[in-house]
């Protein structure tokens, strides 16, 4: 019988081969809803409040998305119905919820499809295509590359493009970042990572590239100099940025923690930024009067 | 009973043109859409839709191709509904009451509704 991994990897080769039997051009972006209609199959959108999407066997087999979440989400949606479609012989119907498409799942009937759905939205000519035209060669580069051709699924393929460790990236299975050291992973396979001291400021802001991460901010000193005052609401897996902005309230250093969390599950975080806020006291009015 | 019958037919047709509008509804069509397709005026459509006018047989068996649904289905004659004894209906019990609905209309519209490539070809008749 064959391994788990066996199987994960049978799961991407077949999506590759679904590309090249549909005639899709692996260097642009994957049209997965005309792929979908182009196999003979039905596509529907409608709103669902608990599921992203189905696939039913009924008659000439559909597929069925929800339309309350984003584009990103939906195209990954349609791939990993298209996995089931596609490795379970279009036999069994799927009522997949977040966990099933998105989050850590122990159903490997959902893995592989998370597989499937990964390698179907990020060929490797798609993505070898865009990093030659924009010179990338970092990790960040090619995780922005997966937000950037809608799919936010990107941790498996740039896994597999830098030889990265399974620890080094987020994956869709969730099972990342759990107790490598980040001095261990190569430094082309680190995420982003921003130390930055910001002197002699009273405000600071970070952007964070966002795809389907909710980020929790907390300051692992003196909690009382801090004071969060905005967190813009984002849709997951969205194209975007979420701004946070801080007010330090007292001078000195201070060391701000901001962790990146899955928001599926309660997996250990994905990853951390350390900011240090050095503030210096402005001298009194009347002093600067005096100068 | 000499009364009966009429009362039957008026139901049966109000019943009719709700299933009428459903199904063109869940198709995402227009009614200016389906008047395009039978070559008839929209308030046409619209008087079907609200049983003021009854519809013909050629008109509801081009109704049915148009919105995938089996003419016995439009009259009433055939439920569609998925079997509670399915693997299907027995999934969906852990849902919502909206996803059960949706994934269930879907099936009964799947059952149904043959291929997708036929649809298009049909609506370009």
């Amino acid at each position: 019988m064959a391994s788990g991994h066996t199987r994960r990897l049978t799961a991407a080769s077949s999506a590759s081969r679904l590309l090249i039997e549909a005639g899709v051009d692996q260097t642009r972006q994957v049209d997965v809803f005309g792929l979908v209609e182009s196999l003979g199959l039905w596509l529907a959108f409608f709103p669902l409040d608990g599921l992203l999407g189905a696939y039913l066997p009924e008659g000439a087999g559909g597929i069925l998305i929800t339309t309350e979440r984003s584009t990103p989400i939906q195209r990954y949606t349609a791939a990993h119905e298209l996995g089931h479609w596609r490795l379970d012989g279009g036999h069994d119907a799927a009522l997949d919820t977040e966990s099933d498409v998105l989050g850590r799942t122990d159903i490997e009937r959902e893995t592989l499809a998370q597989v499937f759905a990964g390698a179907l939205l990020m060929p490797p000519p798609l993505v070898h295509s865009i990093l030659s035209r924009r010179n990338a060669t970092s990790l960040g580069q090619s995780i922005w590359l997966g937000t950037a051709n809608g799919s936010s699924m990107s941790g498996p393929m740039t896994r597999s493009l830098f030889r990265c460790p399974k620890t080094a990236v987020p994956a869709t299975d969730g099972r990342s970042q759990t107790s490598v050291r980040v001095q261990d992973v190569p430094r082309h396979c680190r995420l982003p990572r921003s130390p930055t001291t910001y002197p002699q400021t009273r405000r600071t802001r970070r952007w964070l590239n966002q795809s389907r991460r909710l980020a929790r901010l907390g300051a692992s000193e003196s909690r009382d100099a801090v004071q969060h005052v905005r967190n813009e609401k984002i849709v997951a897996g969205a194209m975007g940025r979420r701004v946070f902005g801080i007010q330090l309230r007292e001078p000195g250093k201070t060391q701000l923690r901001l962790v990146l969390r899955n928001e599926y599950g309660d997996a250990d975080p994905v990853d951390e930024y350390r900011i240090t806020a050095a503030v210096e006291a402005r001298p009194p009015e009347s002093s600067r009067t005096r100068r | 009973m000499s009364t009966d019958a009429p009362e039957s037919d008026a139901s049966e047709e109000m019943a009719l043109a709700q299933r009428l509008r459903g199904a063109r509804e869940y198709v995402g069509l227009l009614q200016e859409d389906v008047a395009a397709a039978l070559d008839i005026p929209r308030a046409s459509v619209s008087a079907i839709e609200s049983g003021k006018r009854r519809v013909a047989s050629l008109e509801l068996r081009r109704l049915g191709r148009l919105y995938r649904r089996p003419v016995a289905w439009l009259l009433g004659e055939e439920g569609g509904e998925v079997d509670m004894d399915t693997p299907l209906y027995r999934a969906t019990a852990a849902l919502s009451d909206q996803d059960k609905e949706q994934v269930l209309r879907f099936a009964e519209f799947l059952a149904g509704a043959g291929r997708p490539g036929a649809a298009r070809a049909e609506r370009t008749e």
